[in-house]
């Protein structure tokens, strides 16, 4: 967990949340940026991670193409529902 | 007229941000990429970042009702512990950042306690000299 860089900025994670808050007064507190960020951040991988394993299994070439993205994305959406 | 350009002003906000979550997710396929020894196509990494768009537009409602239903305004992290309760490996990551983000807090404020108390300690000291 130690090596995951959080490749997100925090004001941008922010600015993300605010963006779909109904209440204009929400706001997120410092740790709880950092835990959205975190949990963005295996979002991407996991779906990046799937995506390429899955490319690598069924193609000669290592290109990952949207075919394999899309190939993982239901089960992907259900984990994180 | 003031509607439209609040509407295009939204608008341009939203593209920003996609813009800076395209550059994120791209940044992490290019390390995950290099890890697993995969190029990942342009159209991925476009396909990558409208579904963390989407997912973070969950995330901000949920965490919104969340924080509403404990009669807060602001989001803390119990709030995310709860929004991903479900999946027991992403739920244990999260409670480990959690708590190790209490612990630095409470040993900066155990810190600061220290300086302070050292601070009056001295200047007692000097007061009696």
């Amino acid at each position: 967990m130690e090596h995951e860089k959080l490749t997100l900025r925090l004001d941008t994670v922010e600015r993300l949340l605010q963006q779909n808050f109904t209440d204009s007064k929400s706001k997120v507190n410092a740790d709880a940026q950092k835990l959205v960020s975190y949990l963005l951040n295996i979002f991407i991988s996991e779906a990046a991670g799937r995506a390429a394993q899955l490319a690598q299994l069924e193609s000669t070439s290592n290109k990952v193409e949207v075919e394999h993205f899309e190939k993982i994305l239901a089960q992907l959406l259900l984990d994180f529902s | 007229m003031s509607y439209e350009e609040d509407v295009e002003g939204a608008l341009i906000t939203k593209q920003r941000l996609k813009a800076a979550l395209h550059y994120a997710v791209g940044k992490k396929c290019e390390e995950i990429g290099k890890k697993l020894n995969v190029e990942f196509s342009k159209q991925v990494i476009f396909a990558l970042t409208e579904c963390t768009f989407k997912q973070s537009e969950l995330i901000a409602s949920d965490l919104e009702a969340f924080a509403r239903h404990a009669k807060r305004s602001t989001i803390n992290s119990d709030d995310v512990k709860l929004l991903v309760r479900r999946n027991k490996n992403v739920a244990d990551s999260i409670k480990e950042l959690s708590d190790k983000l209490t612990k630095s807090h409470s040993h900066q404020r155990l810190k600061s306690k220290r300086l302070k108390k050292d601070a009056e300690s001295t200047d007692s000291i000097t007061m009696e000299s």
